[in-house]
């Protein structure tokens, strides 16, 4: 490509390897990687131990989803990405407002798939499980947790895709102390494009990675359920 | 007692009850907050309230603000997903109908699709410059990327019987493509179309939000650094409630044009 385009607009692949080489040599890419990845963790972590048993109830207590319903219709047909500039005046420029647009990115296909699971759990099972006298507790143990799980891997499926979006756009909105978003977002201002697309290819190494690693997860778990025999 | 029992034969009533307790619920929450904004729990500033938001909705709707603004973005919306779908589509049905073609153009579009658009919007920037375009050109990779993935997926499922029945009544390859590969591959391609609008709609609105003078995502952006919450709030139901309407519309031409769909046993 050298000649058609001015450099500074185009970069080529040998000058991105080694953009890269030099970024990694002087820290900043870890650096910015390390805080990526960690609001992405914590949003994703706080998502997941509130959105599950949310979710649960939801799909246990019918008059509690009645009752949740209308927020997480509304809140779901939101896109989270236009929350970012409220989060900002909420939390604040940096990795706290980034989280919290994690959090909301994920948490939401995590509890309606949930409440999913828990609503689509087999009627035959549960009228064997109350003829043989299980009560409540068990009942909600032995047949709607499992039957839950796979719900649940398709949910943090979604959650994680749309987190790792909500992730480096929060940062390319607002981010006072680095992350790829950040790199990404002052690299094209300063029209460093070698710079940028190692952070664009990063940012898609890693949605790869964990998609393939939720995806590995969900089959898994679906290896294991019981298939009825008609 | 728990809820989940063995359903009951009668209806109706518990769909009213569905209504009744939604209803309720939403209104205490509305109530709430309006009473927690006008106590001052919390800086109004910060939170604002469904009163200052109805009055933020007349005062932009009768300044002609609002309508302005949405006409900036629908028109980006509409051109990207325009071309989206109009060079979308013809590619996209050549890479699944042609074995090579689609294994060339495919893992380009899985790098593509696995990596957030908006991450490209500073180097459409540097391209295109601020304005009207670069939107388009955004618009149009992330419709282009969706309707590429539903399409191919609808042709490659085409059933195998239904190809294996025109092939033994010697159907040419242009009758096959038109008559059973395509029609086939219709609800992948609205079902594509579908998700394609909504990730246009929050591409427009990013994109806006990152870098413009106007639209919808630049009210947003910009009311929210004004500390206009109220403000924010108008302009983000607007967003919601134009990508709920394109949705059911597209849902009710799925619908309908599922109907129509013969079942094989």
């Amino acid at each position: 490509m050298t000649g058609f385009l001015p450099q500074r607009y185009t970069s080529s692949p040998t000058a991105v390897i080694a953009t890269a080489a030099s970024l990694i040599a002087n820290g900043e890419l870890i650096h910015d990687t390390s805080i990526t990845l960690f609001e992405f963790s914590v949003g994703m972590a706080a998502a997941i131990s509130v959105g599950i048993p949310v979710g649960l109830a939801a799909g246990w207590y019918r008059r509690f989803q009645y009752a949740l319903e209308p927020y997480l219709a509304a809140l779901y047909a939101t896109p989270s990405l236009a929350l970012l500039p409220l989060l900002v005046l909420w939390f604040g420029i940096g990795i706290r407002s980034t989280t919290v647009l994690v959090i909301i990115s994920a948490f939401f296909p995590i509890v309606i798939n949930v409440m999913q699971g828990v609503k689509t759990v087999d009627v035959g099972l549960l009228r064997m499980a109350r003829s043989f006298g299980a009560g409540q507790g068990r009942i909600f143990r032995e047949i709607v947790l499992p039957a839950t799980v796979p719900f649940l891997a398709s949910g943090l499926q979604l959650g994680v895709a749309r987190g790792l979006i909500g992730v480096i756009v929060g940062e390319m909105y607002a981010a006072s102390n680095g992350g790829l978003g950040y790199m990404i977002a002052v690299s094209g201002s300063t029209l460093a494009v070698d710079q940028m697309f190692v952070a664009v290819v990063i940012v898609t190494a890693i949605g790869i990675i964990l998609l393939g690693a939720t995806r590995t997860f969900e089959r898994r778990l679906q290896h294991w359920k019981p298939r009825a025999t008609e | 007692m728990s809820d989940l029992a063995i359903p009951r034969p009668i209806r109706l009533p518990r769909i009213s009850e569905r209504a009744a307790i939604g209803t309720v619920s939403i209104s205490l929450g509305v109530v709430a907050w309006e009473l927690v904004a006008r106590a001052g729990l919390v800086s109004p500033v910060l939170l604002s309230s469904p009163s200052a938001i109805v009055a933020a909705f007349g005062r932009l709707l009768a300044s002609g603000e609002l309508e302005r603004h949405l006409i900036v973005s629908g028109r980006e919306f509409a051109v990207g997903l325009l071309l989206a779908i109009v060079i979308g589509l013809p590619v996209s049905v050549l890479a699944g109908w042609n074995t090579r073609a689609g294994w060339f153009l495919q893992p380009l579009v899985s790098a593509l699709y696995a990596a957030p658009t908006v991450a490209l919007f500073p180097l459409i920037i540097i391209f295109l410059g601020i304005g009207f375009w670069d939107k388009v050109l955004l618009v149009f990779i992330s419709g282009f990327l969706q309707i590429f993935i539903a399409t191919t997926a609808g042709i490659r499922a085409t059933d195998r019987r239904w190809v294996r029945l025109a092939l033994s009544f010697k159907a040419s390859q242009p009758k096959l493509f038109w008559s059973i590969v395509l029609p086939g591959a219709v609800p992948y391609l609205l079902l594509g179309l579908r998700l394609a609008v909504g990730r246009c709609v929050v591409n427009v609105v990013v994109a806006e939000m990152l870098a413009s003078e106007a639209g919808v995502g630049y009210m947003i952006a910009f009311y929210g650094n004004t500390f206009k919450v109220a403000e924010v709030f108008v302009a983000l139901i607007s967003v919601v409630v134009t990508g709920v309407v394109l949705n059911q519309l597209l849902l009710m031409v799925e619908h309908h044009v599922g109907r129509w769909r013969p079942t094989v046993q």
